[in-house]
């Protein structure tokens, strides 16, 4: 699983140090400058510029003075009753019965012989349940108000002393809560798949002659072996992500259900990650060349290492022993010992201050844990620890310490890891090293997971109901599955724009299709200046697809099926900072609506 | 309005029905009259049912792109290249599978997702147990693809070379075929779907599976499959040579790993007479006939008989016609063509041979000097002579191809006892170096190299390749072990000097022209049998070189434990030409009767005697 720094970030910290506020406040002010700019023109067209400054002024006096204070939730109620009524006559709870079906087939398209297959599980589970659901609130919102008005039915409810604010958010909320009903359920399917799915027990089918350890059937296409201690307690290896506690009860060897392939690590992540170079300068870590920039490189049997910096770690979270975990990657220069993996060696040492390095202790000062060797185990998750009573050194004399008091007495320390065999290298990325003070229920980080598709969801439904509010539901559909397309595909427009993505705009691409000019081929139409402005027509209409992509969610990042499927907890301030931006369209979206409602002959 | 409206959707449905009826015509089944659609595909056996298995899955999944298959197999190639580029390996393997539903007869699709499997993503994973894993989750890859495809060898084909090239000739080769060897739930597997791994004809010399041997037997159900008429991309002598192929390279594998008896001679047995076999088997050329391998001989004398006649015929026009068209060579070309060869300079030689192609007279310039009577005899005697000579190039090209005879005189090799010995001494000296028993290491190279020498030079080819390359190898951790330069006394002298010049690839070193000098001597040898088992120093007629025993600075005295050794044993720091005849490999040799010298002994000889 791939995370970017800007992912541990808390929600206090994207909110102010990162001006996700400043930001949104800014955004919020551009936008109602240019809506007021456009309603304006609008009015200035239909009714001459005076009565237009007039018509637009009123609108928004009669928003803040009656429309908002004036607002009943018994009507917000009842619209939403009405829509959720409307949505169930218009059997939207077959929804639930196709995704059983997909259910009941699932095992043909999974594949049997995955490494890790409860990922596979859980990504296919919230992946479908996405995309369905995203479906659902898509259809469900585009079609309510033009149906409506197409039936003359808006008529008994404009005549009633409904406000424009009130239709939206009736039926904002009434069809978000048939959505979360149909999620709820799915996610219920959905668990129960996956842990039944996944559930299984093998047989002792070999054991020693002592009795101690042995290997187990065959099941799920995958086997293991197992190792008991004097107690007769003990585990089996980790095959396809997962583990089964092995305990011997009388004569009897009993495996018992899995473990390890469920679970939500709570990962404490570091604030940096520095690099130090061969040299013993610092750099960015080194490139072995592969394409991916996500993991960098430590040189071996150099002065060359990986540091991280831990801040506000306390001991309340650790008992006896700090956990950590540690997924780094391995790169060969040359293939040496093929049987014995490359090897590693790891230490923690104390910090100046809250921003200050090692190298800024004073010499007296510095405490260093002893170094703890280690074989790196690629694409796994390699779970450590290290005991809060340990050896290391102060100021170079070996002493006992305490990693508390002497190596992270106000909570910051760091770590560091190098590569012990000369010319090999060790990748690692920030979150490639984290502390691991407990682990969550999967459940309750499943149910996280759910929330991010409800979040989605109740986007979508935003933006249906006020495109719908203006346009007819063809037409709604069409704009909604835009703005999701753009949503999911954004990166593939800022590609096109910073030209990572070769072959021009889309007038340059019209050109070359015809004229079969392929993308790696200069554009020669013989004629310089005629080419330049081919080139800048396409440069103006990218921007503006870009600038439209940044109005609309990024469903790309809103999606967390990454966290539940790898086994990580999915932190409460991202999950906050997407409900943000979530309220942020969803203010967005009614001020729209209510302006279009508002301006609209529902005569018509 | 209305007539006019009425009128035109009545065109409408006549349009409709027009369409319709080809339509119908053409694509009528096959059980209500022949339509032609279904015809063609019968004749041409493209129909889904014929193509392979019908998965519902896959079918399922087809259905389910409503007609955008292709845009759905786009975005998973390009989501999959994403997956590996960002090594998120298992989602990688599972678009992999999702990419194959989609388009399950697409071969290409199988060919190269399985290559990325098992040679691109295995190499990223540092424990070689997980590289294990992902190639043979390529393998699976293919075998999944044999059943959507049962008309496409060229899946089988790849199996044999995943099973036995990649597991056989990597780096960790030693570590995938012990884990092969003992994966008996892949190898149920295998059987599960179709290919019966757990045959005779798959159990090494342990009797478990071994991955050569089950890579031979895919290519085994390629022929069958290619035999019953599917077609397959690939040249028949280079196809048709793996299966004998991959039984030699069991045999080099098993006796690499130790396994030097009776049971490596037999597996040699049988690959040699399987490459015979492919030896006899008719393969296209690029002539119209069909050549067979073994044929060149037989192809050669051919020609030389042609010639022959040909010439007999035409003789006394030749050099008339030679000194005519010596009138058109340049003056300075032809003054260096009648220089005497030893005259001449490296200039000199490049025009003569120039010249020599020039003044050549082609037959049908000789037929056309003849009498008319006979000119008719000479046309068809050239036609005749081109046509074999046609053959024989051919012959020798597809030879050269597959190097077929150095297998076939390498089968033969590993036959002989000598070479087994040969083999197990140089193992035991290897592993005796493991253990820092320098003085033992040693013994057993010299005893070794005694055999090699009677090896090559029964077989000198076998000196080529890579058993010379290891041989040599031996010989320079031999030379570390006795701490000495190894001079022409030394009984591999010659086949150093060979692999040398054979290495090194010098401009004046022609590799065939010394091992046909070195062949020309075997004739004297007589068979193997007489010649292995007969004393060196009588199959070379060697006297014994008295002045150089008696040299003592050159020969240096014995030491006393030595000259209790068993006559029977491997005389080790005696000269060769002395007593290699009592060499019987066969017998273990006695330890405890060694010299407790060191190899630095100042009473141990420099080297071994040259029996030449």
């Amino acid at each position: 699983m791939r995370l970017s720094p800007e992912q541990f970030w808390t929600y206090s910290e994207w909110l102010f140090r990162e001006n996700g506020l400043r930001d949104g406040l800014f955004l919020a002010l551009v936008l109602a400058i240019l809506g007021f700019v456009i309603g304006y023109i609008v009015a200035v067209v239909k009714h001459g510029p005076g009565e237009g400054f007039l018509q637009v002024a009123r609108i928004i006096g009669q928003l803040f003075t009656v429309d908002i204070p004036k607002m009943s939730f018994r009507r917000i109620f009842a619209i939403a009753k009405l829509a959720i009524k409307e949505s169930i006559r218009k059997k939207i709870l077959v929804v639930i019965g196709i995704f059983i079906v997909a259910m009941m087939f699932a095992g043909w398209y999974l594949d049997e012989n995955a490494e890790y297959p409860a990922r596979l599980y859980i990504s296919f589970v919230l992946t479908v349940t996405n995309y369905m659901v995203i479906l659902l609130g898509l259809f469900i919102s585009c079609f309510s108000i033009p149906a409506d008005i197409k039936s003359r039915t808006i008529y008994t409810i404009v005549t009633k002393p409904v406000r424009p604010l009130e239709l939206f958010l009736g039926r904002v909320f009434g069809f978000t809560a048939i959505g979360t009903l149909v999620l709820a359920t799915m996610g219920l399917l959905s668990y129960v798949f996956v842990v039944r799915g996944l559930d299984h027990t093998h047989e002792v089918v070999s054991n020693a002659a002592d009795g101690m350890s042995g290997e187990t059937s065959l099941v799920n296409r995958h086997r293991h072996t197992f190792t008991l201690n004097e107690s007769g307690r003990g585990s089996t290896n980790e095959t396809k992500g997962h583990r089964h506690l092995v305990e011997k009860i009388g004569d009897k060897v009993v495996i018992k259900e899995p473990i390890d392939d469920l679970t939500a690590r709570v990962p404490v992540y570091a604030k940096k990650l520095s690099f130090v170079g061969r040299d013993g300068e610092n750099n960015e870590g080194y490139n072995v060349g592969y394409m991916s920039e996500y993991q960098k490189y430590v040189e071996g049997d150099s002065l060359s290492r990986a540091i991280w910096r831990f801040d506000g770690v306390t001991p309340a979270s650790f008992d006896k022993v700090i956990s950590y975990d540690v997924t780094i990657s391995a790169f060969r220069t040359y293939k040496g010992d093929i049987i014995t993996p490359v090897g590693g060696f790891i230490y923690f040492r104390s910090v100046a201050g809250d921003d200050g390095s090692f190298d800024k202790l004073d010499e007296s000062k510095r405490v260093v844990s002893e170094r703890e060797t280690f074989k790196v185990k690629e694409f796994q998750v390699d779970r450590r620890t290290i005991p809060l009573k340990l050896k290391g050194f102060k100021n170079g004399q070996p002493v006992e310490l305490d990693f508390f008091q002497d190596i992270a007495p106000n909570g910051s320390f760091e770590v560091v890891i190098g590569c012990q065999d000369r010319g090999q290298y060790l990748g690692m990325s920030a979150a490639d090293v984290y502390l691991r003070p407990n682990d969550l229920l999967f459940g309750w980080n499943f149910f996280k997971g759910y929330v991010s598709i409800w979040i989605q969801m109740f986007i979508v439904i935003c933006f249906g109901v006020m495109f719908s509010t203006f346009l007819s539901g063809p037409v709604a559909v069409i704009a909604t599955v835009s703005a999701i397309v753009l949503g999911f595909f954004g990166f593939f427009v800022d590609q096109i724009q910073s030209t990572t993505s070769k072959g021009g705009g889309p007038i340059e691409a019209l050109i070359r299709i015809p004229t079969q000019t392929g993308s790696m081929v200069e554009l020669d139409l013989g004629n310089p200046t005629l080419e330049q402005a081919i080139q800048q027509i396409d440069y103006q209409l990218l921007r503006g697809v870009v600038q439209l992509k940044n109005a609309v969610p990024n469903f790309d990042q809103l999606g967390t099926a990454d966290f539940v499927a790898y086994g990580v907890n999915l932190f409460g301030g991202l999950l906050g900072r997407h409900l943000t931006i979530a309220f942020g369209y969803f203010l967005l979206t009614a001020l729209v609506s209510y302006f279009f409602l508002k301006t609209r002959e529902m005569a018509a | 309005m209305n007539n006019r409206s009425l009128a035109r959707k009545i065109v409408y449905i006549l349009a409709i029905v027009a369409l319709l009826l080809p339509l119908y015509f053409l694509g009528r089944p096959a059980t209500k009259g022949a339509g032609k659609i279904s015809e063609m595909r019968s004749r041409y056996r493209i129909g889904q049912a014929d193509l392979g298995k019908l998965d519902p899955t896959s079918e399922s999944m087809k259905l389910a792109t409503l007609g955008m298959r292709g845009i759905a197999s786009t975005i998973l190639w390009l989501r999959a290249d994403y997956y590996k580029e960002e090594k998120y390996f298992d989602r990688f393997s599972a678009t992999l599978n999702q990419i194959a539903l989609l388009q399950p007869h697409f071969i290409s699709v199988w060919q190269h997702q399985a290559h990325n499997l098992s040679y691109n993503v295995s190499p990223e994973f540092e424990d070689y147990r997980q590289r294990y894993e992902w190639v043979k989750k390529g393998m699976d890859y293919l075998v999944k693809g044999t059943k959507f495809n049962s008309r496409k060898p060229i899946l089988q084909y790849d199996l044999g070379h995943y099973v036995g090239n990649k597991l056989g000739k990597a780096d960790e080769k030693l570590q995938y075929r012990d884990l092969f060897r003992n994966d008996n739930d892949f190898h149920q597997y295998f059987v599960d779907k179709g290919l019966n791994a757990l045959s005779d004809d798959a159990m090494g010399p342990d009797r478990k599976p071994d991955n050569w041997l089950v890579g031979k037997l895919w290519f085994e159900e390629a022929y069958q499959l290619v035999g019953a008429g599917n077609p397959i991309k690939k040249s028949p002598h280079l196809l048709y040579s793996y299966a004998p192929l991959w039984q030699m390279y069991h045999g080099e594998a098993i006796e690499e790993e130790g396994v030097l008896d009776e049971r490596a001679r037999f597996i040699w047995e049988r690959a040699g007479r399987e490459w015979k076999e492919y030896g006899n088997r008719e393969l296209g050329g690029t002539t119209s006939s069909a050549v067979t391998l073994r044929s060149l001989e037989f192809a050669k004398e051919e020609v030389f008989a042609l010639k022959r006649q040909f010439a007999e015929l035409t003789s006394e026009f030749r050099k008339d016609l030679m000194e005519e068209k010596k009138k058109n060579v340049p003056a300075n070309k032809l003054a260096s063509y009648e220089k005497p060869e030893d005259e001449r300079n490296v200039q000199d030689r490049m025009n003569a041979a120039e010249v020599a192609t020039m003044i050549e007279p082609s037959y049908q310039e000789l037929t056309s000097k003849l009498p008319r009577a006979q000119q008719i005899k000479a046309l068809e005697l050239s036609n005749d002579l081109l046509a074999a000579e046609a053959r024989a190039k051919d012959t020798n090209s597809l030879r050269d191809q597959v190097n077929y005879a150095y297998w076939e005189v390498r089968a033969q090799a590993e036959q002989q006892e000598m070479m087994v010995d040969a083999r197990r001494l140089l193992f035991e000296a290897n592993q005796l170096i493991d253990v820092a028993d320098i003085k033992g290491a040693t013994e057993k190279y010299e005893a070794a190299f005694v055999r090699w020498d009677k090896v090559f030079r029964f077989y000198p080819v076998v000196m080529t390749e890579e058993v010379g390359e290891e041989v040599l190898k031996s010989i320079k951790r031999y030379k570390s072990l006795i701490d000495e330069e190894l001079d022409e006394r030394f009984v591999l002298y010659e086949f150093m000097m060979f692999r040398r010049a054979y290495d090194a690839d010098y401009l004046d070193f022609d590799v065939e022209k010394t091992l046909s000098a070195w062949r020309s001597r075997v004739s004297e040898f007589g068979s193997p049998e007489d010649f292995f088992n007969t004393p060196l120093a009588e199959a070379f007629g060697i006297q014994g070189d008295k002045s150089k025993q008696e040299n003592p600075s050159q020969e240096p005295v014995k030491p006393t434990a030595n000259d209790n050794q068993p006559t029977d044993k491997v005389p080790a720091d005696v000269p060769s030409e002395v007593k290699p005849e009592e060499v019987k490999p066969e017998e273990p040799r006695n330890e405890a009767a060694s010299s407790p010298a060191t190899p630095s002994s100042p009473t141990r000889p420099p080297q071994l005697e040259n029996p030449k």
